[in-house]
């Protein structure tokens, strides 16, 4: 009997017929969501991988991972990250750039710790994938200032790879920056301020604003110090003058003080956003805008 | 192949489900081979949006309808609706481009069309150019069945309305304080705003003039 061999063949046919067109049916619709990521219309984009989440079970991963990415592309990052750790695939390159970008979004948003035990638990055999996992790596140690950290990773951090070249060498930069970063002592400036007005602003970085309190107390103390002379010390004159300067030299010494460590905080600021664009550009270099 | 397409997002559009229709449209327009298609699908989508109240969004959309080319019917509806949706956005020296690309591309039948006349007379009037809005109602009187002298009673009375500009208060405010202020219709808050800098001012002169003195010599 042909004919359950034929059956048979005809069966695996058709199933195989079908699992295909469902891989090219789904590949159309990741056009289209492309499409729509390029003509930014990133709310249509999510309101569609909704709609056909349903049909596509199998791709529900690859549906997670470009809701993540309509969402980052929105720069919504808080909403994204829920996305990316969805992912659960056996597709390596999805769960990569997955979690690739869940780590970024993390510390965008300064979950620092999570950012770094989601990329050290990140395993991979593809050297540009482990190659990348170092550089975001290395990122993040210095995110958080663990200089120690970034040293023991930056030596296994090659110079092969063009996408990170640019990175790994600003990262590097960075470091040495850190490293020589002079610790001011907050008190010192109170006391430096407390000699010469403004002094300690000067010695907490910020020249500008010691100039110009320096100036504010000359005018201030010359007022004070003429009413002192020509009115006298119980004159109405003098004791205005004199309490405003007072106010003024108080206040100069407090926020000297302050100023240290302000100053301080808008350096990190800057240095973060810095190292958050160089960690940006391999990942949109090397996952593409949506695929 | 295309009218499959259609239908969903049609039905979606009749059912009032505009967010969804947009959607159905713009994979209508990228499934589409025919450029009337891809017009007609992009057309649609715009339609969404206005329901939706985003009007700058629908006319980014008729505009890229419009890009298209291939000057046929379509292209004289993505026009008008280019016209209204920017009307719509408040945004009434587009209107006017607009209306003008409209005349130079279809010039008989925008000329015929009510609608877009009226469009134009508002835009007109937002923008404050009564000597062309009035030139343009004498032309189209008819429309509204007035007289040509009615019209100039109307615009007499218009053009006294003494129009502030804002950047010309921002200015003055710049160099006497409080007197931008009086300007825009503000008079007692300009004239305590003024006081106040009036009296900083004195304060921190007579200071100066203290260190002037010491180092002149303060007449006794």
């Amino acid at each position: 009997m042909k004919y359950p061999v034929a059956i048979i063949f005809f069966v695996i046919l058709i199933l195989a017929r079908i699992s295909v067109n469902g891989q090219t049916k789904f590949s159309q619709e990741t056009n289209f969501v492309n499409h729509l990521f390029e003509i930014k219309e990133f709310d249509e984009a999510s309101i569609y991988l909704n709609s056909i989440s349903k049909k596509y079970i199998h791709q529900n991963d690859s549906i997670q991972y470009l809701l993540g990415r309509s969402q980052y592309l929105k720069k919504e990052i808080d909403l994204a990250i829920p996305y990316f750790e969805k992912v659960n695939t056996e597709n390596h390159d999805l769960w990569v750039a997955s979690q690739m970008f869940s780590s970024f979004c993390n510390n965008y948003k300064k979950n620092y710790s999570n950012a770094v035990s989601t990329l050290e638990n990140l395993n991979t055999n593809n050297e540009l994938y482990g190659q990348l996992r170092f550089t975001q790596l290395a990122g993040s140690y210095l995110l958080t200032r663990q200089i120690s950290k970034y040293d023991s990773i930056a030596p296994l951090l090659s110079q092969d790879y063009l996408s990170l070249q640019r990175t790994n060498q600003r990262l590097e930069s960075y470091s040495q920056n850190l490293k020589n970063l002079k610790i001011k002592s907050p008190a010192l400036a109170g006391i430096f301020s407390a000699i010469v007005p403004g002094s300690g602003k000067i010695y907490a970085g910020k020249t500008g604003e010691g100039l110009s309190t320096l100036f504010l107390h000359t005018l201030l103390g010359f007022m004070a110090k003429e009413a002192l002379q020509k009115d006298g010390a119980q004159s109405p004159r003098f004791l205005i003058y004199g309490s405003i300067f007072s106010l003024f030299y108080v206040a100069n010494i407090w926020s000297s003080t302050l100023s240290v460590k302000i100053y301080r905080n808008e350096y990190y600021e800057s240095v973060h956003e810095s190292i958050m664009v160089d960690l940006h550009i391999p990942l949109r270099t090397i996952f593409g805008s949506g695929k | 192949m295309g009218l499959a397409n259609k239908q969903p997002a049609d039905s979606l559009f009749a059912i009032g489900n505009y967010e969804a229709a947009a959607v159905a449209y713009e994979k209508d327009y990228f499934l589409s081979t025919e450029t009337i298609d891809k017009k007609r699908a992009l057309l649609f989508k715009s339609f969404c949006y206005k329901a939706l109240g985003e009007y700058d969004h629908a006319y980014e959309i008729v505009k890229r309808g419009i890009n298209i080319g291939e000057k046929d019917s379509t292209e004289l509806l993505l026009r008008y609706e280019a016209i209204v949706n920017s009307y719509l956005a408040q945004k009434p020296s587009i209107v006017v481009s607009e209306i003008k690309l409209c005349q130079f591309y279809f010039p008989n039948q925008s000329s015929n069309n009510n609608a877009i006349t009226i469009l134009n007379l508002l835009a007109l009037n937002d923008l404050a150019k009564w000597d062309e809005s009035k030139q343009l109602l004498q032309t189209k009187r008819n429309i509204f069945g007035v007289d040509s002298v009615r019209i100039e009673e109307l615009y007499a009375s218009s053009s006294k309305v003494k129009l502030k500009n804002p950047q010309k208060a921002y200015n003055i405010s710049l160099l006497l304080p409080g007197v931008g202020q009086m300007y825009a219709g503000h008079f007692l808050k300009g004239l305590f705003s003024s006081t106040v800098q009036a009296a900083l001012i004195t304060l921190v002169l007579q200071a100066y003039m203290m260190v002037i003195f010491f180092l002149v010599g303060y007449p006794a």
